[in-house]
């Protein structure tokens, strides 16, 4: 079904649905969003199964013409969202909140002010294409997202209608009044995100001034920046002697010692194998937060129990299955 | 060597890779065993699907299981996974599928066949006919998506990556370095020597399943194109 026209792509905006688990060992990533969190919280507010397709816009948001009355919702890093009704009115709207655009709107996504990635989930999700069981973009591979590559002008996304989603959504603009609150973004600038992180198999191999240099940080995004990783400045770390690994499977929150003795994070579309040093791993809870980190912005890593990492993840699930809980209809 | 020194070998040690992925890594265990056993165990798992289990990627000398944080733990992955391993026969030959790939070398597929063979001590007619005489074992996928990692290069043709990287791989290219083989299946930048070019589809990610090879696959290549073809010297003989 015919969904919305691209007027303006924005900075780098891809279709992400669940990504493609399963094809690792066939050296394809996993994808998906890099904010799990934020992404599944806006297809949660728009009644949506898990999973469903929506768009990820990073820094600066896309404007979308829309061909159905829809209803939508967005999540994730701040940005100023403007409805501009057929009619030539405009109304602002906020972020956790389900909103009717009635058929002839543009959405305009502003600037992100804080965190780096927005989510917007369309009742019924984005459809378009699929390979190897999902519409995830991954931009190196040429995988969907739309036609393997981010959003240009002129694109037209298509809608999945298997809920017939325009007729329960009527031609005029609603905006709820409750919201679902969304997560902290990370503070920005010289402030730092810490990101709690399990010890890699060659931390200890770190000489020990590196290894007080890691811990005490901060470190900061550098420009090299993108879903695959994080290419971090900060101080430069050594390992005591070489160490010769052969290249074996990394995951998203990898941290690895690049040649240069920096840092590299790991992120969604991160290869399936690697052969650098891994210092750490930032714990799946922390993640989401990752990434929303935006050049520029510093971290510093804190050494947490493996018993803390799975409770935190259960208790971020706990939140979302509170939401869910919450918004079932009867 | 000892039947306690091999039994000790075969013993994987368990790594967490943080909360979400674990793996087992036979140290310094023979390849020629691990090639065998890593696939058997990688089926053996993938064949379980136990609920949480996303991944399972080979490795040289290692096996990475991906899962679901939220469903199971790492540690009793990893128990769980021990166990699996322990009672795994390595792959018999029976089990390997053996694949021929048609590899064209011509003076535009192979930029630096010349130089490998210079610093293997032959000539590209001797190099070409050794690589035909290979039998590559895929170890595993990775780098990019369908990129094998071929064992089984002649220790004569251990070269190192170039300094300088290309910035774009023609898709197909087989190459080597570092005393590994391989071919790359989209263009891409690539460090490894390129020593010809395959018309074959290593990767496509609309057939089910996208891979051609798996790791535990035996590989032979058939040299075809103008340094390729078959001459008095040049062997493709000897093998059916």
């Amino acid at each position: 079904m015919r969904g919305a026209t691209v007027l303006r792509a924005g900075t780098l905006t891809t279709v992400q649905d669940f990504g493609r688990p399963g094809y690792r060992h066939l050296g394809v990533s996993s994808s998906g969003p890099m904010d799990q969190r934020s992404y599944r919280l806006a297809n949660l507010v728009v009644g949506n199964a898990a999973g469903a397709a929506a768009l990820e816009m990073t820094l600066v948001g896309p404007a979308l013409l829309w061909h159905q009355s829809v209803c939508l919702a967005f999540s994730g890093a701040e940005m100023r969202v403007v409805v501009r009704l057929p009619g030539g009115l405009e109304c602002e709207t906020g972020i956790g909140s389900p909103v009717l655009v009635p058929a002839g709107s543009v959405t305009d996504f502003g600037e992100a002010v804080r965190g780096c990635r927005g989510y917007l989930a369309v009742r019924g999700g984005f459809g378009g294409a699929m390979v190897m069981g999902s519409r995830s973009g991954q931009l190196r591979s040429g995988f969907p997202g739309y036609c393997g590559r981010q959003l240009q002008r002129g694109d037209e996304l298509e809608l999945c209608d298997e809920r017939g989603v325009g007729g329960e959504c009527g031609d005029e603009f609603v905006q709820s009044e409750w919201f679902v609150r969304v997560a902290d973004m990370p503070p920005g600038g010289s402030q730092p995100q810490v990101l709690r992180c399990l010890p890699g198999r060659h931390l200890d191999l770190l000489d020990a001034a590196s290894r007080d240099r890691f811990w005490a940080g901060p470190f900061a995004l550098s420009a090299e920046c993108d879903r695959m990783g994080y290419r971090l400045t900060g101080a430069e770390l050594s390992l005591a002697s070489a160490v010769q690994i052969r290249s074996e499977a990394v995951v998203p929150g990898t941290l690895q010692l690049s040649p240069d003795g920096r840092l590299l994070l790991l992120m969604a579309d991160c290869a399936a194998t690697g052969g650098y040093p891994r210092v750490g791993h930032v714990i799946s809870a922390d993640l989401p937060v990752a990434g929303q980190l935006r050049p520029g912005d510093c971290v510093r890593f804190e050494l947490v129990t493996m018993e803390l990492a799975q409770r935190a993840v259960k208790e971020q699930e706990r939140g979302l299955a509170l939401v869910r809980l919450g918004l079932r209809r009867e | 060597m000892s039947e306690q020194h091999s039994e000790m070998h075969c013993r994987p040690a368990a790594e967490l890779l943080g909360d979400a992925a674990v793996l087992l890594r036979w140290e310094g265990a023979a390849d020629d065993f691990l090639e065998r056993l890593i696939p058997a165990v990688q089926r053996r798992i993938q064949g379980l699907c136990w609920r949480g289990v996303m991944d399972v990627v080979p490795g040289f000398e290692s096996l990475t299981v991906c899962f679901d944080p939220r469903q199971c733990s790492g540690r009793e992955l990893a128990a769980l996974l021990e166990r699996q391993a322990a009672s795994c026969e390595p792959v018999s030959d029976e089990d390997r599928l053996e694949y021929r790939i048609s590899v064209r070398f011509s003076r535009e597929d192979s930029p630096d066949l010349e130089e490998v063979a210079g610093l293997a001590g032959l000539s590209v007619r001797g190099c070409i006919e050794l690589l035909a005489d290979c039998c590559f074992r895929v170890r595993m996928i990775g780098f990019a998506p369908g990129f094998p990692y071929l064992g089984g290069l002649p220790d004569s043709l251990r070269v190192p990556r170039l300094a300088t990287p290309r910035r774009s791989v023609p898709a197909g290219s087989f190459a080597i370095a570092a005393g590994q083989a391989g071919f790359y299946p989209q263009s891409s930048p690539g460090g490894w020597r390129l020593l010809g070019r395959t018309e074959r589809t290593l990767f496509d990610p609309l057939r089910a399943p996208p891979g051609l090879l798996r790791a535990g696959d035996l590989v032979r290549i058939e040299p075809c194109g103008p340094l390729g073809v078959k001459g008095q010297s040049v062997s493709g003989a000897g093998r059916p």
